[in-house]
């Protein structure tokens, strides 16, 4: 039986053009989804994979699993809400509610992520565009990402090879490819241009273009990319990780080279967010907040500041009770700061068991989002995909989730 | 020897997290650095001899991958949960996860 | 994981026996090559390799043409192992399905459905017949091998 399309949530691309085929609820062929997509729709069926509810460790029902997450919580002094990157917007709202019930922190991945860039792109300070506008751009840049890894689809569906007038029949090229990174990596080996950075030196690279902006003389690589900039009229730049690891968050000079693009050409950055909803979070808070992550609900007002960001919030053991939804904490932070959680009560709410599960006193087992929980989320690109499901959950959504512990703490 | 290590995004290691007869064994393919020829024979390292990299927050035991387009001083690994054992976060700042100052050397240890 | 190096004919021939004699079945071994290449024939065909002697070489030759793949009648050797699903070789195939009017730059397009498919995260042939490989007179088109990133695909024809 052919289930029809549905909208793929293992990364930021969401993919809205997956072929399921289904044998009695099960699915049993996936068509255009990637390797990583194909393996996260597949292991959401491997039941050894995925969370049940579990508190104090040990299995119990749903509302047990819900009451006693709803203890925890209210029974904290400085809950911390962590992660909804992963959840549609409509759960994300609810979250956000739910913090602010709590009188909690709430922060996500962004914080450590393209926290910056986003809220800068939402306040206007920073030109971006969607991907359908990816068509009048002449010069594409991948800046410390890797999408071939990260969002293996992006340049067949979103960039590069979706480009209206690329073709390979010979003609003349009216759109580049250019790669800034560190690694060699296999979008670099595809590139047109690649300019290789040493880990944590971007600044230079970027400095010595704006000196060739300047008229001074610089070194090949910069003026190979100046060249590149000089000839383009529109250019898209897409932001990954590296770029902000390498800036360490303070993106003011690469700001000031979208400054000076600005004079001869149209830039647009768009970051290259991970996990599937990541920016409709910062969407989210960012409407009902005026900021995009770090912010706290204590004393019923809003505050925001780097001190409630996750990893300050561990660092200095300032939450009492943490509520993950949708993030695999343990795993992504560094060893000896997730030691400092020892302690600490963890409720996690994922569709996996992961790492975090594992090391959770609760944990609410959640459906899929896309496959078998609806919703809206926003893409890396700022634009909304809403998420019709396919199967039948055996699971509650985060939506739901977020919902029953909201009447539970009345 | 001092390396810069720095984490990258592997599709097939974030695959095989999904994979059906899935015991934590990936976590072991996760284990390798690749590292630049010439630092791999300065380390006396060869076929698919071990490291260990080592740093005030921690060590870890992996596999040494030589890296044809690698650059001497620099290594490459996976992003797991592995290697955050090296990371490191301080206030104000992100983690190291993409500039990991380790200290490596060849060893006989396992993974 | 990077692009694989391929062995070009001349460096599969410099590490044969280099006798012609015939045992593998082809009637050189500049042939015998040709075949490790296409996959019609396998390392261990040809006896002498098998020799002591030639250890270092069939070693070689195993991990390059070793294995069970399966060429068909398309030509495309596709790698599964490598394949990341991205799409890529699918996009590009498309856009080149289409002749370039000479000098004009005009492009007619083609209109047959696509060669490649990406199925359970892995590409596949879906329509050989659609490649410009099939046509009358054939086009020797290279875009899909040339454009994996991951080095996933190869034409041995
Ligand atoms: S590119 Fe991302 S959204 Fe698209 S199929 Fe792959 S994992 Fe899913
Ligand atoms: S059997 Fe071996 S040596 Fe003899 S012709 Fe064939 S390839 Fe050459
Ligand atoms: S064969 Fe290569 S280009 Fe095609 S989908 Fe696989 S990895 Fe991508
Ligand atoms: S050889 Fe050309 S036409 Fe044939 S499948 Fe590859 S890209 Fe398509």
């Amino acid at each position: 039986m052919n289930a029809g399309k549905m909208v793929c949530t293992a990364c930021s691309c969401l993919c809205d053009d997956i072929e399921i085929e289904m044998e009695n609820g099960t699915i049993t062929g996936i068509g255009n989804a990637c390797r990583k997509g194909s393996a996260f729709l597949f292991g959401s069926q491997n039941e050894k994979q995925r969370a049940g509810y579990l508190a104090k460790g040990r299995e119990v029902e749903v509302e047990s699993a819900l009451d006693a997450a709803a203890r925890l919580l209210s029974g904290a002094r400085r809950p911390l809400l962590f992660g909804l990157d992963n959840s549609t917007l409509e759960a994300q709202t609810l979250g956000i509610e739910l913090a602010r019930k709590l009188g909690g922190v709430l922060d996500d991945s962004s914080s450590f992520c393209h926290g910056r860039l986003v809220e800068d792109i939402l306040a206007g300070m920073l030109p971006t565009c969607t991907h359908e506008q990816i068509h009048d751009a002449d010069l594409i840049i991948y800046w410390g990402a890797n999408p071939h890894n990260a969002q293996p689809r992006h340049l067949s569906r979103f960039s590069l090879y979706a480009h209206r007038k690329y073709h390979e029949a010979g003609v003349k090229r009216h759109v580049s490819l250019a790669v800034v990174d560190v690694r060699e990596s296999e979008t670099a080996g595809v590139a047109h241009h690649f300019f290789r950075v040493l880990p944590g030196e971007d600044r230079d690279f970027i400095a010595a273009v704006i000196e060739g902006i300047k008229g001074k003389p610089v070194g090949k690589d910069a003026a190979e990319f100046l060249g590149l900039l000089e000839k383009s009229r529109c250019c898209v730049i897409f932001a990954g990780l590296g770029l902000t690891y390498s800036l360490d968050n303070d993106f003011s000079l690469f700001y000031e080279l979208i400054g000076h693009m600005g004079k001869w050409l149209k830039p647009a950055v768009i970051p290259m967010g991970g996990h599937y909803n990541a920016r409709g979070f910062n969407h989210s808070l960012y409407n009902a907040t005026g900021y995009v992550n770090k912010v706290s609900f204590a004393g019923g007002r809003v505050a925001h500041g780097d001190e409630f960001s996750l990893l300050e919030q561990v660092r200095s053991r300032a939450a009492d009770c943490l509520l993950v939804v949708g993030a695999d904490l343990f795993s992504a932070l560094p060893a000896s700061l997730a030691a400092l959680l020892d302690g600490v009560p963890v409720i996690t709410v994922d569709p996996f068991y992961t790492a975090t599960a594992g090391a959770s006193t609760g944990v609410l087992g959640a459906a899929l989002s896309g496959l078998e929980a609806g919703g809206t989320a926003v893409r890396m690109d700022g634009t909304v995909v809403s998420l019709a499901p396919v199967k039948t959950p055996r699971h509650l959504s985060d939506e739901q989730i977020l919902k029953r512990l909201l009447e539970k703490l009345g | 020897m001092k390396l810069i290590i720095v984490i990258y995004r592997d599709v097939f290691l974030w695959s095989e997290k999904y994979k059906k007869d899935r015991t934590d064994s990936w976590e072991d393919k996760a284990a390798f650095v690749r590292l630049a020829e010439q630092d791999l024979k300065a380390l006396g390292i060869s076929g698919d001899g071990k490291i260990k990299l080592s740093n005030s927050v921690g060590s870890i035991v992996v596999r040494a991958l030589a890296d044809s387009k690698g650059r001497s001083g620099y290594g490459f690994m996976p992003v797991s949960p592995l290697v955050n054992r090296l990371t490191s976060y301080g206030e104000g700042r992100l983690p190291n996860f993409k500039r990991i100052e380790v200290t490596a050397e060849a060893t006989k240890e396992n993974c | 994981m990077s692009k694989r190096d391929k062995l070009q004919p001349l460096q599969v021939f410099q590490l044969l026996p280099g006798t012609n004699c015939k045992k593998c079945g082809q009637l050189t071994c500049f042939a015998f090559a040709f075949a490790l290449i296409g996959r019609e024939n396998k390392p261990e065909d040809c006896p002498d390799l098998l020799t002591e002697q030639y250890k270092s070489s069939l070693d070689l030759l195993n991990e390059y043409f070793g294995g069970e793949v399966s060429v068909e009648k398309t030509g495309l050797l596709i790698d599964q192992e490598k394949c990341c699903g991205c799409g890529d070789c699918v996009a590009v195939c498309n856009k080149c399905q289409g002749t370039v009017l000479f000098g004009s730059g005009v492009i007619i397009p083609r209109n047959v459905p696509p060669v490649l498919k990406v199925i359970d995260g892995r590409v596949q042939v879906v329509c050989w017949e659609s490649c410009k490989r099939c046509m009358n007179p054939p086009e020797y088109c290279r875009v899909c091998e040339e454009r994996c990133p991951f080095g996933a695909l190869e034409l041995v024809r």
